[in-house]
């Protein structure tokens, strides 16, 4: 560790200037990053992680003010610098990445020329030296045809493209640090693993150092070396990750490494540990211990002093005075409680070759008339038995949304059918009797808006049930009452409007409004995905419940392959509005594998940082759902592309031992040879 | 907070009031709006003067604390003439722009939830109302059917009811596709339920905004056609008509002219300060400039 201190943040605070006063954004947090050294900077929303990044680099915005610390860059005080001294830094000395590549490049300027100006303007360098500075960069950057990329505008690329072109950007002028701001978060899971991969070698290929501000702490595992874990605004726990994952010494670190679904075969179905209530707003912190009110062995001292952080090991430090106990509560909340799988084999509701296709029309005139179709689900054959969990994985476009509107009757599918306990639905919602739309309920991604602003929860509960029940007035409210019970809210929220409630809150209600007429399948579009990690192992814990209580089917789709493994009894994966995979979920996460699911697998980062993960990455993008594909439609980007049949004939579904059904052309036999379990970590520990 | 139980949804109103009065120049809008809409209401009995009463010794007098506005080539009080003259300003242009809010708002939720043919052939009619110069429209209109008090009002409705329908329709088209509406639709509700509880009353905010909007510019319409003559009709007192009436003498008598012209910039002005104020209320995240 001799490695120079490139940033040194000592004792900082950050307040803002708002409309109803002062808030103290961040306090007293102190950090060093050193050089070649990656720093993840983890937290909650509304932790104050993005404001410290900014801050520690003085790019806060106008009502932002440094109000007590000091920062050192590269042994220069740059507390009180002014915007001209800034500027020069800015750009040559430290480089930054932010949250979305699209609003961060100009769309009416060719790429290559945005990456160049940075050196025009910081090294002074003409137009054509800094072109062929750029085009070099990009291909540093492992950018594929850099020359060809860099004469495109930004509406021309991926997501995914474009965030290597920011990265190149602030590599340009090989700075000392490197600031990413949730550089990953906009990304499907695949173009995450091809970016991580590059910040992984860019670590080993730059000297810069990395200040890495995620939410999500399986990518943080992945590529940081030290970890500072942010809380309402301070800084609760901070060491190398390695340490920090096997042996947390905070309850907030400690609860939210087991908020996260494990990876683990024998994980799968357990509640998660969660944490009770919300991050407090940074208006009214409480006394004490900013985490003491969510905190599981908060005490009266705790509630009255504020800890300091201290140095507990070497690089190790805690604000927990209680950090001594941490290993023995570790242990304790390991014992998690586990939900039985229940097998049972009749359907509860079944896909049958559904396919939706929409034609490209807009408007009275017809617009778009004789284009190619948009294909947006192609003949998808699901079914969920009564009382368990399907599970739909995909990345975004692959048809899990459309595939749920198309179940619930708000979309016509164009062929096929749905059948519920075997009878076959009416295609329209409108065309549904009452006791069938009292039967599958759904609950949606977003909770702002899954709840009308201007509906008190006790309206918003009560219509499912003045439709689908013939309960009376009082009748409706008891149940009402019941209902927020089930979902663990207070019954003070009976007369509430959702703006007053958080986000967790919301989707309770959305998912008590779900549950209300009890329902035999819930389809659950996204539930968690909008949500604080935190929060969602709550929400877990709640859907494991109700499932136990009520009996229901669910069907619950998600990007996120860890979280569908954890809650599903069946998996079916998708891609390009085809089910590539179909199965038990143990028997999805062991090979063969088809190769889509293989790459999905590796490339989700994986919370434990000792994992080995195959490196399997997929590069392009996903194709058009307009373009005609004969054979399988995820040839363009397969890793084990077997033959000319991959492109002309559809693939076959060939069926495992275990029930698994993968349609693929290469033989079973064949995938199982090449490929491994991603549990392998977990049976070698 | 409040002691008063029954008041559940203070804190709101206290939140929007708190948010409304922070704003100097809204207040000082609201103050002179209010003023003219009570003297639209009690004018006639305020007036120092009856507003019709002609003394001819006392023409074209200059403002003076006995006529604070002076009198016109009749003798009759400025003053008192701009106070009744409220009462016309704002039954014009209150009531058309209440019609105009209420038909916009219906014709926009129709629009934008159902869509389709019947959205196409009714965006494209509000298209052809407004692309007619409204003062243009307002002339022809009310010469073919006369200035009265109906057809002025209706006019006023008509030139702003494709505005209110596209303000509606384009929050519709947004909202019809919140989750909260498609939770509706799996329940099986029925249009009408949904139109008019689930989305209507989260388009009220943007329909206030606009009607107070609306409100400021029907002023400027209703004056302008009191100027052309084909407004209120006499004796009944009109700004527009008044500033007509004045031309003659701006030279020797500016006051008759520049008087109720002034009432017109003012209760303009302070209306659309009014609107602004409404707007930071009701969408504090827009309207920032």
């Amino acid at each position: 560790m001799t490695r120079p201190k490139i940033l040194e943040v000592e004792n900082l605070s950050i307040s803002y200037q708002t409309e109803s006063g002062l808030v103290k954004a961040v306090r007293r947090v102190s950090l060093d990053i050193r050089r070649q050294e990656s720093f993840g900077l983890v937290g909650e929303s509304g932790s104050g992680k993005s404001t410290l990044a900014l801050g520690s680099i003085r790019y806060l915005a106008a009502n932002g003010r440094i109000s007590d610390g000091r920062i050192n860059f590269m042994g220069e005080d740059i507390t009180d610098y002014g915007l001209a001294k800034m500027s020069k830094l800015w750009g040559r000395h430290i480089g930054m990445v932010y949250q979305n590549p699209s609003l961060a490049l100009n769309p009416s300027i060719r790429i290559g020329w945005q990456i160049a100006e940075t050196a025009q303007i910081h090294r002074g360098l003409d137009k054509k030296a800094a072109w062929n500075e750029a085009i070099m960069t990009m291909a540093k950057v492992s950018m594929p045809e850099p020359e060809y990329v860099a004469s495109l505008y930004p509406h021309q690329l991926s997501g995914g493209m474009l965030q290597r072109c920011v990265i190149t950007m602030a590599l340009l002028n090989n700075p000392s640090l490197l600031v990413m701001d949730e550089p990953t978060t906009a990304l499907d899971v695949t173009t995450q693993a091809v970016v991580l991969d590059l910040v992984s070698k860019l670590k080993q290929e730059y000297d810069s150092a990395i200040f890495y501000i995620t939410h999500d702490l399986a990518v943080v595992a992945q590529i940081c070396d030290t970890i500072g874990v942010m809380y309402a605004g301070e800084l609760l726990e901070s060491g190398p990750t390695k340490t920090i994952f096997r042996d947390p010494r905070h309850p907030y670190t400690l609860s939210l490494i087991g908020s996260i679904p494990k990876f683990e075969e024998d994980h799968r179905k357990r509640s998660l540990s969660g944490i009770k209530g919300m991050i407090p707003s940074l208006r009214e912190l409480p006394n004490g211990c900013v985490f003491s009110p969510r905190c599981f062995m908060a005490d009266e001292e705790c509630r009255r002093t504020a800890p300091t952080l201290e140095e507990i090991a070497p690089d190790r430090r805690s604000a927990c005075p209680r950090w001594r106990e941490m290993e023995e509560r570790r242990k304790e909340m390991e014992k998690t409680k586990s939900y039985p799988a229940p097998m049972e084999q009749t359907a509860a509701l079944a896909v049958d070759s559904l396919a939706k296709h929409y034609a490209p029309i807009s408007g009275a005139l017809r617009r778009g008339a004789g284009k190619a179709l948009i294909k947006a689900l192609n003949s998808v054959s699901v079914s969920v038995p009564k009382g368990c969990t399907l599970g739909i994985v995909g990345e975004s476009g692959c048809g899990k949304t459309t595939l749920l509107r198309s179940i619930t009757g708000l979309i016509e599918p164009t062929e096929g059918e749905v059948r519920l306990d075997d009878e076959p639905l009416a295609p329209k919602v409108t065309k549904r009797p009452r006791s069938i739309l009292k039967k599958i309920q759904m609950v949606f991604q977003n909770p702002d808006a899954s709840l009308n602003p201007n509906q008190t929860i006790a309206k918003c509960l009560e219509r499912p049930l003045k439709i689908f029940t013939d309960l009376g007035k009082a009748d409706r409210k008891k149940k009402i009452l019941e209902i927020l019970d089930s979902v663990n809210l207070p019954s003070t929220y009976y007369s509430r409007l959702p703006g007053e409630l958080s986000g967790g809150e919301m989707q309770r209600v959305g998912i008590a409004r779900a549950f209300a007429a009890e329902p035999d399948v819930i389809l659950l579009d996204e539930p968690l995905s909008a949500l604080d990690v935190s929060v969602q192992a709550a929400l877990v814990n709640l859907l494991f419940e109700l499932q136990v209580a009520n009996n229901p089917s669910y069907l619950f789709i998600s990007h996120d392959l860890a979280a569908v493994h954890h809650i599903s009894d069946l998996i079916a994966v998708m891609y390009l509005g085809r089910v590539v995979e179909f199965g038990l979920a143990e028997a999805i996460f062991k090979p063969p594998f088809h190769p889509y699911t293989e790459a999905l697998l590796s490339a989700i980062p994986n919370p434990d940082p000792d994992a080995v993960q195959t490196g399997i990455r997929l590069e392009g993008t996903v194709p058009s759902p307009s373009t005609i594909i004969k054979g399988c439609a995820f040839r363009s980007r397969c890793p084990r592309v077997y033959g000319p049949q991959c492109a002309d004939e559809p693939p076959p579904m060939r069926m495992s031992a275990e029930d698994d059904r993968i349609f693929c052309h290469i033989p079973l036999e064949d995938l199982a040879r090449v490929q491994t379990s991603p549990f392998h970590n977990a049976s070698a520990r | 907070m409040s002691s008063n139980p029954t008041s559940k949804r203070s804190p709101r109103a206290k939140i929007l009031f708190k948010r409304f009065a922070s704003n100097p120049l809204a207040i000082v809008g609201a103050f002179f709006f209010f003023f003219f809409f009570l003297m639209a209401l009690i004018g006639s009995y305020a007036a120092p003067y009856p507003f019709a009463a002609q003394v001819i010794a006392d023409r074209l007098q200059s403002p003076s604390w006995t006529h604070l506005c002076g009198t016109d080539q009749f003798g009759r009080d400025v003053f008192s003439r701009i106070i009744v003259g409220a009462r016309s300003v704002f039954f014009l242009g209150g009531s058309g722009t209440i019609l105009a809010a209420f038909f916009g708002l219906m014709l926009g939720l129709a629009s934008g939830y159902y869509g389709g043919l019947f959205d196409e052939l009714a965006m494209r009619a509000c298209d052809v109302v407004m692309s007619f110069p409204s003062l243009l429209l307002a002339l022809v209109f009310i010469s073919l059917s006369g200035p009265s008090l109906l057809n002025l009002v209706m006019i006023v409705a008509i030139l702003y009811i494709p505005i209110m329908a596209r303000v509606v329709r384009g929050m519709t088209l947004e909202l019809k596709n919140m989750a909260y509406v498609e939770a509706a639709r799996i329940r099986g509700e029925s249009a009408p339920y949904i139109i008019f509880v689930e989305i209507m009353p989260n388009t009220l905010p943007p329909v206030f905004v606009e009607m107070s909007m609306r409100f400021s510019y029907s002023i400027f319409l209703v004056a302008s056609l009191g100027f052309l003559g084909l407004g209120v009709q006499p004796p009944s007192p009109d700004w527009g008509m008044q500033i007509n009436e004045a031309r003659g003498f701006l030279s020797n008598a500016p006051w008759v002219l520049l008087c109720p012209a002034t009432a017109i910039a003012v209760l303009v002005v302070s209306t659309s300060l009014l609107s602004d104020g409404i707007r930071n209320m009701l969408q504090p995240s827009m309207g920032k400039r």
